[in-house]
């Protein structure tokens, strides 16, 4: 369900729907990552939602070399 | 491999997810219809051994020099396409915060992270700024390797004397607004200006903090755009290139309205 916030999104947007997600990773577990990682969000409201978050890496080998 | 990251409990209910050395999260995100849409980070950066060192955190500073550097020696913060390439590939658009200039290109200037004042004192010990040795960009929107037309942002910081800085995490945030949310509708970009682009430091990076400066996003800003892109960015990407230190994300997250 949307969240409508007339004032507290800015000016121009009193009315609009609102949506939001935010996330502080508190049911993390600690330790190393891994995927799949879990579905952490603590806020969600609205349409808006965070996928699963994805890792990679560039080896520190990558070309070219540094000095 | 290592993992490519780690969470610790910084303490309190502060969990904090680690990046390795030159690793990188996409993290996808699903917005629809937005019009206006604000996205903010709540980050730090810890040396490359100690993953909560006690303050300040020194021996950071690092220069990956000229020649041949590539998009994996630039720091990216902000938005991507959702897939595994790496902004200025073909297909590729981000928005935000990166020391790629776009008028030197990935391989015009050092990448580096030095001690600063943030421009608000002489001591030099109380943050770390990423930058590029040729040209003080600290934003960009790229559309695959084609640079579009953009303001400068102020530069970035990070808390090296988390006390000096004003706490250990910084906040930092982009708004995107566009007239409607039609795929080619154009793109306005803001942050924070001033000295900086930081919005605030805290040694208590909750949620609350972050969605009240959302939904409270500063009036003086630096602006990039309108920039009409050939894919509209979904997925927050950050990626810190540098070998002596490693970046931490406390909290993220984005508010939309349509």
């Amino acid at each position: 369900m949307a969240e409508f916030l007339a004032g507290r999104f800015g000016a121009g947007a009193a009315g609009q729907a609102q949506s939001k997600s935010l996330n502080d990773f508190a049911s993390a577990p600690v330790g190393p990552v891994t995927l799949p990682f879990p579905d952490t969000s603590q806020i969600t409201t609205g349409t808006a939602k965070f996928g699963a978050p994805r890792f990679g890496q560039r080896t520190v080998s990558d070309p070219p070399t540094f000095p | 491999m290592p993992a490519p990251a780690t969470v610790i409990n910084k303490g309190g209910t502060d969990k904090v997810v680690i990046l390795s050395i030159r690793a990188y999260v996409i993290y996808p995100f699903n917005a629809p219809g937005w019009k206006d849409l604000r996205v903010g980070f709540l980050s730090s950066v810890t040396d490359d051994t100690v993953d909560d060192p006690a303050s300040p955190i020194t021996g950071l500073a690092e220069t990956i020099a000229q020649p041949g550097l590539t998009t994996s020696d630039r720091l990216w913060i902000g938005l991507k396409t959702n897939d595994d390439l790496f902004p200025k590939n073909a297909g590729v658009t981000f928005i935000g915060f990166t020391n790629c200039t776009i008028f030197l290109n990935e391989t015009g200037g050092d990448s580096f992270l030095v001690s600063s004042d943030s421009g608000t004192g002489t001591s030099n010990t109380n943050f770390w700024r990423p930058g590029n040795s040729a040209y003080p960009v600290t934003g960009a929107i790229w559309d695959g390797g084609t640079p579009k037309p953009a303001t400068i942002l102020k530069p970035m910081h990070f808390a090296q004397n988390t006390t000096g800085a004003g706490g250990y995490a910084a906040l930092h945030m982009l708004r995107l607004t566009r007239p409607d949310s039609g795929a080619s509708s154009p793109i306005t970009v803001t942050t924070k200006t001033g000295t900086n682009t930081d919005v605030l430091f805290t040694d208590t990076p909750t949620l609350d903090l972050l969605q009240t400066n959302l939904q409270n996003f500063p009036t003086t800003v630096s602006q990039m755009g309108p920039v009409t892109l050939s894919k509209v960015p979904d997925a927050l990407f950050c990626y810190w290139p540098f070998r002596n230190s490693r970046f931490r994300l406390h909290a993220v997250g984005f508010l939309s309205a349509s």
